[in-house]
């Protein structure tokens, strides 16, 4: 009889001792879910420099600047053109 | 049959501290997002530009009074802020929080501008130089464009418009 009570015993130990582990992991994994979410809040909130890159579409518009220097070339007769336009590309990079 | 009181105590504990856990996890979240500012300074950097582009150039031809004959006006580059409708002074901010730049380069030569004009507070323009290497969010934001214009002569010129805007505590988190 001893001899089985022994045997419970310790089976109700492991049995302790597994759910005990179970319950320390299950933890962990919750922790670490929520800091991956506080992370990636972190990120978002990173998103919030707003630049025209941000804002531009796929359709293809001029912008005001764009239009002033297509007008002007306009007028001269695309005199100088290619110079303008690599002067201007060069400046605005 | 003995009911485990104990155990089902030690539970609840264990519950709440996960509720707990979970309540600060939601907090701490909504807390780092709310908390920094949008930062639109590229975007009124970039309206500034136009604005100032407008000003100086319609149509793809610069005013009579600012450039006639060849020649660029005093009076225009003095007044440039009353001419084209704008103000950098602020009752929220005690310095100007703009820089406004303006270099014109004759076709012929690009490497030195015949006439510059500037408005604002310059102290933004040195914030520009430190920046050309890599950007820091917490110094003032530059956007540098160029565009092309005749004068009513026909002289071809690109024009250069360095805009710089301060205002990192409204922008940035510090």
């Amino acid at each position: 009889m001893s001899r089985c009570k022994k045997i419970l015993q310790n089976k109700s130990k492991k049995a302790a001792v597994g759910a005990t582990m179970s319950w320390i992991i299950a933890t962990l994994v919750i922790i670490g879910i929520l800091l991956i979410f506080i992370y990636v809040s972190i990120l978002l909130s990173k998103t919030k420099a707003i630049n025209i890159g941000n804002l531009k579409t796929d359709s293809k518009e001029y912008n005001t600047l764009e239009l002033k220097t297509l007008f002007a070339h306009q007028l001269a007769n695309n005199k100088n053109k290619g110079l303008i336009d690599d002067a201007i590309k060069e400046q605005n990079k | 049959m003995k009911l485990n009181k104990g155990g089902d105590k030690m539970l609840s504990v264990y519950w709440f501290a996960i509720l707990i856990i979970a309540a600060g996890a939601v907090f701490a979240m909504v807390y780092i997002f709310y908390n920094s500012p949008y930062d639109i300074r590229e975007i009124e950097a970039e309206l500034l530009i136009n604005q100032i582009a407008d000003c100086v150039s319609y149509a793809g031809r610069f005013r009579t009074d600012l450039v006639y004959e060849g020649k660029f006006s005093e009076d225009f580059k003095n007044n440039i802020l009353k001419e084209c409708h704008l103000n950098f002074k602020s009752s929220e901010w005690e310095s100007e929080q703009y820089y406004v730049e303006l270099n014109f380069y004759k076709v012929e030569e690009l490497s030195n501008p015949p006439f510059k004009m500037s408005m604002g507070n310059s102290n933004w323009k040195a914030y520009c130089a430190i920046q050309e290497d890599k950007e820091e969010k917490k110094l003032a934001k530059c956007v540098e464009k160029s565009f092309y214009s005749l004068d009513y002569a026909d002289n071809q010129y690109i024009v250069k418009i360095l805009a710089s805007v301060g205002k990192g505590e409204k922008n940035v988190k510090m």
